[in-house]
């Protein structure tokens, strides 16, 4: 995740879900991140920190991260046993329709030299 | 105007591993793999890799791979990231694209018209995919200020009316999310609104139409169930696309088989014709059209076959729809009824495919029948007629072989009246001299002697031609026995 998804983490949980945060949490955010954060330090020294407090409060960082939207690219595919299915092939169709159309083609053009000729006429 | 949060739009594709392999030489556009390229040249900045180079290292499984992110920004400095992800499905590929936006606090309360950024040139919805087995388009959008209260509240009073239409605003979103996405191109039209994991979705397509799109707008809950499902929903919209390209292709089929079939009865029709005029060159026609005949009848088997082959495809796939729509309600821990938005194909869509494929078989198995009854009239009239010419045959035989012993009796009868004009003349000649013989007193009771003479050699004479006569019918009538 880049160093400014986990800001907008960070500031999405302070403005809109404030009670997700533990007072421990904040502590560590004042004293460790704010100072950083009020420097010139770029944003991934901030990102770094902030990363730092993540594995010292797991649980407060599941909620935050539980506020930010997941796409499917965060999901692992998983097969369930029991659902297999059955492998089958396409058919082959290409050889089959040209054979179709060479003879419809063929019919067509003898057609076309004898346009009198209606032979399904009894 | 309702505004969307975090709006992504994923692809779900799917093509013939053959026909990609095919394709990707010539760069054709309708190869899977050259629209990927182009869309990945197209959003990715960051990565050096190419698009050949991600899909080569892609250890292709049945189960979806990791994804391949790229990310770009635009011109109104909108950041759009998203991924590939690949996957093999039997003879397949799949490709899971993924285009949207980052899911920060930035993309929040957009309006509907960023989802224009998505497809650029027109190049995230291919116009190709009817050159696939199919695409399914999931677009999915968080609204930020219609919370799940409203929807339900809103579901619940059209749901109590006797047409269950959808929420009005709702429907009018999802129209505008489509109009933006599909900004120049056409789209497919409306078809139906249903719930799918207690969130709305609009599906815009038609029960065989190659192109399926999806409008959803989740919540939280919603998109962790369909990240749960990830795998079966890759797998269920896949085997969508086998049953319905493979009715397509099966009424493609059909429709050639219906035109062959008119040049098979114009065959038929031809050889009657022949039959009756008669003309001199008949028997080579009639052998041309017989050799026709059965190479179409040959062709036609095949086309029967093929159209089996598809009744088969179908079915398998009908099985193994219902398999991952069991498990998507397994992993998700509903009812199979609760999962409208996928078991309407499998409960009306895919039925109705099977009976117009088995229609279209027992329309073609009548075609089968009038081959064979022609080939087997042709081939008793061809045996009537080699039965009259073998009759012809042994009456001419027969005259000659009359004329034959007529001639041989006539020489017979030659031969034997020349025989007695010789024997009489060796008479006369050997007789001649007694002629002027004295008759002799002393003997005068005698005839003369030239008489006597002449009695004695004709009675030889015939005494001779008795005994050969009698001799040559006995061995005749033995040689005949024999």
């Amino acid at each position: 995740m880049s160093s400014t998804s986990i800001l907008s983490e960070i500031y999405l949980a302070i403005t809109t879900k404030p009670e997700i945060l533990t007072p421990e949490f904040i502590t560590g955010l004042t004293d460790q991140v704010l100072p950083l954060a009020k420097s010139d330090a770029d944003n991934k020294s901030v990102a770094k920190a902030i990363n730092d407090l993540y594995k010292q409060f797991t649980k407060v960082r599941d909620s935050i991260k539980a506020l930010v939207r997941k796409s499917l690219d965060d999901f692992e595919s998983e097969t369930t046993p029991g659902h297999e299915t059955v492998p089958n092939h396409y058919p082959q169709i290409n050889e089959l329709e040209q054979i179709l159309k060479e003879r419809i083609d063929k019919q067509a053009q003898q057609d076309k030299q004898n346009p009198a000729i209606d032979l399904l006429q009894p | 105007m309702i505004n969307i949060d975090h709006p992504q739009v994923y692809i779900y594709s799917y093509q013939l591993e053959r026909e990609i392999l095919e394709r990707e030489i010539s760069k054709d556009p309708s190869s899977i793999k050259v629209w990927a390229d182009k869309l990945w040249q197209y959003f990715n900045q960051d990565s050096p890799q190419d698009f050949n180079s991600i899909y080569s290292s892609s250890e292709l499984n049945p189960t979806l791979g990791n994804p391949q992110k790229f990310s770009k920004t635009t011109k109104s400095s909108r950041e759009i990231v998203g991924s590939f992800r690949f996957a093999r499905l039997d003879d397949s590929i799949g490709m899971l694209t993924r285009v949207g936006s980052p899911e920060n606090h930035e993309n929040t309360n957009l309006e509907v018209t960023t989802i224009q950024d998505f497809n650029p040139q027109n190049l995230t919805c291919s116009p190709n995919y009817k050159s696939w087995l199919g695409q399914t388009i999931l677009i999915t959008a968080k609204i930020p200020n219609y919370t799940k209260s409203d929807i339900q509240q809103s579901n619940d009073q059209s749901n109590k009316q006797p047409d269950k239409k959808p929420d009005k605003k709702l429907q009018e979103l999802a129209n505008d999310v489509i109009k933006n996405l599909f900004a120049n191109i056409p789209y497919p039209p409306f078809y139906r609104a249903t719930e799918l994991f207690n969130s709305p979705i609009f599906e815009y397509s038609s029960p065989q139409s190659q192109l399926q799109v999806f409008v959803y707008f989740l919540d939280d809950s919603s998109g962790d169930q369909l990240g749960n499902t990830l795998q079966p929903v890759f797998e269920l919209f896949y085997h969508r696309h086998k049953i319905t390209k493979a009715f397509l292709d099966s009424q493609n089929i059909y429709s050639q088989a219906q035109k062959f079939y008119e040049c098979v009865e114009i065959t038929i029709a031809t050889l009657e014709k022949k039959l009756k005029a008669t003309q001199d060159n008949y028997s080579a026609e009639l052998k041309d059209d017989t050799k026709q005949l059965f190479q179409d009848n040959l062709n036609y088997q095949r086309t029967l076959q093929t159209l089996q082959k598809f009744e088969n495809t179908v079915n398998i796939h009908i099985y193994n729809y219902q398999q991952k729509l069991a498990e998507i309600a397994a992993k998700s821990q509903l009812q199979l009824e609760d999962l409208t938005t996928f078991n309407l194909f499998s409960d009306r869509t895919a039925p109705y495919i099977q009976r117009h494929i088995q229609a279209d078989l027992s329309y073609f198995k009548h075609g089968t029948d009038l081959i064979t009854t022609a080939i087997a009239s042709i081939r008793g009239i061809v045996e009537i007629e080699q039965a009259e010419r073998e009759r012809e045959n042994q009456i001419d035989a027969k005259d000659k072989y009359d004329r034959q012993n007529t001639a041989d009796k006539n020489l017979q009868d030659q031969i034997q009246a020349v025989g007695v004009g010789i024997a009489a003349g060796a008479i006369v000649s050997s007789t001649s001299g007694l002629i002027t013989q004295p008759w002799s007193i002393s003997t005068n009771k005698l005839p003369h002697p030239f008489i006597i003479a002449s009695f004695l050699s004709i009675s030889c004479s015939l005494g001779a031609w008795y005994i050969a006569k009698t001799w040559i019918q006995h061995k005749r009538k033995s040689n005949e026995n024999r």
